[in-house]
């Protein structure tokens, strides 16, 4: 502040220029003519732009500037690979379990090299298995990876299918990333025959995708009719939303839009449910009044 | 007869898929990872296990198709008297030189005195 009192104190603006040619030789350097303007013959070329490519190797006109990163990558688990000789007529699996209480987004994936061969890729819980995918037959090179939300008590399985006369060498792998954000239990609940409506209307705050498993344990009291679950959505069109959900262990009904999925009884059900809009479930008991009852378990997995 | 024979001789290694059919084991292998480290079941405590992954492989056959493709062999067996192993080894060879891939478990069977 001293400065600028002394300065204010009786010299005027252009005794100051004056001064600042003929005293500051660093000023003059930058800025000859005291114009306010830094000379351009004074600035580096890497800051003006017109030697950036010693800088960083990039030209602005090349379009290779790096996008910003906006995705935090979380650290990939390499879990495991390996092969395995499968004889002729067999099978190999092989089940990836995560360690207890975590959930992680892994990708699964087979391999196999023979003409006849089929690989499975699907959820398990150690008693009943689902398979999601599967690629078979024509292609000499059959090779599928997808991914899949897994945890402790539902894991991911790989299945080769050997359909030739000679042994096939088959490749199973696993590759996960941890979701930090882990399981929300919404409810279990045993209901009686009819229709139950499961609702999630607004996406949990913070979460901009989720995922579902559901699980209904049937007490068939024995009726023979089919369940049925509806997989229905406010935003998207039924029919029309096809690509955005997809549903283990529920076989399509004739007659069924694609969106309704159906199954004989006497079995548990699970369905995954991949999401990212607003939805609504729907259980029905087609029979109408055959049901004792159901156990309905929904596990929401927010990522 | 022959299915009988089988289910006989693999009694123990048979159980049934989730699709309900009967499947002989042929082999088990279960390992435990931890910071990129395979431990086998005995190598670590219960504690550790439930912080590491779990992988399984497994190879199988069905009965049904295990018959088929062996199914002679096993007959001739019964009928003649030759030793399990010997036709079953034979019959693991397919006509074009290529072999069907069960050689290693034939030899591992009578290893373990399952057949002769």
């Amino acid at each position: 502040m001293g400065g600028f009192s002394t300065l204010g104190g009786g010299l005027t603006w252009e005794e100051i220029k004056s001064k600042l040619e003929s005293e500051g030789a660093k000023n003059k350097a930058y800025d000859g003519d005291v114009d306010g303007v830094f000379d351009l013959a004074a600035i580096p070329d890497t800051l003006t732009g017109k030697d950036a490519d010693s800088v960083d190797g990039y030209h602005l006109s090349d379009d290779r500037i790096l996008p910003i990163q906006k995705i935090a990558f979380l650290p990939v688990e390499q879990v495991y690979s390996g092969e395995l000789s499968v004889p002729a007529g067999g099978t190999a699996t092989w089940t990836v379990q995560p360690p207890s209480g975590e959930v992680w987004k892994a990708c699964v994936g087979g391999h196999c090299t023979v003409s006849d061969g089929a690989i499975k890729i699907g959820l398990t819980d150690g008693t009943q298995t689902y398979y999601l995918w599967e690629k078979s037959g024509d292609d000499y090179d059959t090779c599928i990876a997808k991914t899949l939300i897994i945890t402790n008590s539902v894991y991911a399985i790989v299945q080769a299918v050997n359909n030739t006369g000679s042994a096939g060498t088959y490749f199973g792998g696993c590759n996960a990333v941890k979701i930090p954000d882990g399981i929300a239990y919404v409810f279990a609940d045993t209901i009686a025959a009819g229709t139950r409506e499961i609702n999630r209307i607004e996406p949990p705050q913070g979460a901009p995708a989720y995922l579902h498993y559901l699980k209904a344990e049937i007490d068939t009291g024995g009726d023979t009719s089919d369940l049925v679950v509806r997989i229905l959505d406010r935003t998207i069109p039924i029919g029309g939303g096809g690509t955005h959900f997809g549903v283990v262990g529920w076989d399509s009904k004739s007659g069924l839009n694609t969106a309704e999925y159906g199954r004989a009884l006497g079995e548990d059900y699970l369905v995954i449910i991949t999401y990212d809009y607003p939805l609504e479930f729907e259980i029905e008991n087609e029979g109408g009044s055959g049901y004792t009852g159901y156990k309905v378990v929904m596990v929401e997995i927010m990522y | 007869m022959v299915r009988d024979f089988v289910k006989k001789v693999f009694g123990d290694l048979i159980y049934k898929a989730h699709d309900g059919k009967d499947v002989i084991l042929l082999e088990h292998e279960e390992f435990y990872i931890k910071n990129g480290k395979r431990y086998k079941a005995n190598e670590i405590t219960d504690e550790e296990k439930a912080k590491c992954w779990r992988v399984t492989r497994r190879v199988a056959v069905t009965v049904d198709t295990f018959v088929k493709l062996f199914g002679d062999a096993i007959y001739e067996h019964l009928k003649t008297g030759k030793p399990l192993s010997e036709v079953l080894l034979k019959a693991n060879k397919n006509s074009d030189g290529s072999e069907k891939g069960y050689s290693k478990y034939i030899l591992k069977w009578k290893k373990e005195g399952r057949i002769i």
